[in-house]
């Protein structure tokens, strides 16, 4: 069935479609929302209440289907960040004044031609969780500073010096892999 | 290569398997919602009727906005609703996106017409939902910026169209 098609009968609210319009997001969702909350159950929470919300829309369910992908996980990403922000023991307020303006020299690896993609990931996904989120809001989802600020309630110039510790802190874990 | 420039290279190879039973689990949660919905709906057809006439009300306000009868003031309000104010950045960013050309095309117009396009165009990119329509919830509120967003989407390509015959025109001697 073709994006066009699921599209026609989500709005006649037909239940194959629904669930092959599931089937085509899902799992670019659970991704987006897995690298934010860290935890795969609430990832999981996250994704199908995302995509209950459109279904249950029509209004929400757009024509182009980079679009809705667009959509959804702008969706899921907002949900995840609350998700995450009401999880943090420490409060972005503390996270401003710690990190005020202070920039991080550059420090920057080459990867060698055998680094494999799996390794690069156990990295991330080890990182301390205000490095995993803002190297993946930044990264992976491709947000700007100023939006990855404003959904994590923090200033812009805060966003680009913790994202900076953390590309220093990425650069670190790969080196010391390499060394291995 | 850096890190950084492998990581955005190789972005979509980070998503991961979702558990198990995933699919099972939410084709419950469709049913639950769906039976839900369809009571709701039932009990709502006035708000939706409601809904509807407001919709109306915005196609006459772009007519009249297009033929310069547009008097002082339509309601403005910030959706509190964090589900309907995604909805209304992501159509409004799309207005934008499609009024880039008549941006464009309003240089080659004379001060005055570009002044007043500039105005209607400024407008026609601005989801603004009646102050009355929170009352209806959060589903109405988005159907209407849908409703609305089609209506000002279906208005920019009549004036981008516009606007491309008349500087076709104005550059064929027509004019």
């Amino acid at each position: 069935m073709e994006y066009k098609q699921i599209v026609k009968k989500c709005r006649n609210g037909e239940r194959e479609a629904q669930m092959r319009f599931y089937d085509l997001f899902h799992r670019a969702i659970y991704g987006s929302s897995l690298r934010i909350v860290g935890n795969e159950f609430e990832a999981e929470e996250v994704m199908q209440e995302t995509i209950l919300k459109v279904l249950t829309r029509p209004g929400m369910i757009l024509d182009g289907r980079k679009e809705m992908e667009v959509l959804l996980k702008r969706i899921a990403i907002n949900h995840s960040i609350d998700l995450y922000r009401k999880k943090q023991k420490w409060d972005f307020v503390e996270i401003n004044r710690k990190h005020e303006y202070e920039l991080q020299e550059e420090v920057s690896v080459d990867l060698p031609d055998n680094f494999s993609f799996a390794l690069v990931r156990e990295v991330i996904e080890r990182m301390t969780d205000n490095f995993r989120v803002i190297l993946s809001l930044r990264l992976i989802e491709g947000m700007a500073f100023r939006e990855i600020a404003g959904q994590l309630g923090i200033d812009d110039a805060v966003a680009r010096v913790v994202y900076s510790r953390a590309r220093k802190k990425l650069s670190e874990e790969i080196r010391k892999k390499i060394r291995l | 290569m850096k890190p950084e420039e492998y990581i955005r290279k190789n972005a979509a190879g980070f998503d991961a398997e979702v558990p198990s039973g995933h699919r099972e689990r939410f084709s419950e949660r469709l049913d639950a919602a769906l039976n839900q919905e369809s009571g709701r709906r039932k009990s709502h057809r006035p708000v939706i009727i409601a809904s509807w006439s407001v919709a109306s009300w915005s196609v006459a306000a772009i007519l009249a906005l297009f033929f310069g009868w547009f008097g002082p003031g339509i309601f403005r309000s910030v959706p509190a609703d964090k589900a309907v104010a995604e909805v209304l950045d992501y159509y409004t960013d799309l207005l934008k996106e499609e009024a880039g050309p008549v941006y464009q095309l309003a240089g080659k117009l004379d001060e005055e017409s570009r002044q007043e396009l500039l105005r209607s165009i400024g407008e026609l990119t601005c989801i603004n939902l009646d102050k009355n329509s929170v009352q209806f919830g959060e589903e109405h509120q988005i159907t209407l910026i849908y409703n609305i967003y089609q209506n000002y989407s279906e208005s920019i390509g009549f004036l981008t169209g516009l606007l491309e015959n008349h500087t076709d025109g104005c550059a064929a001697g027509q004019f």
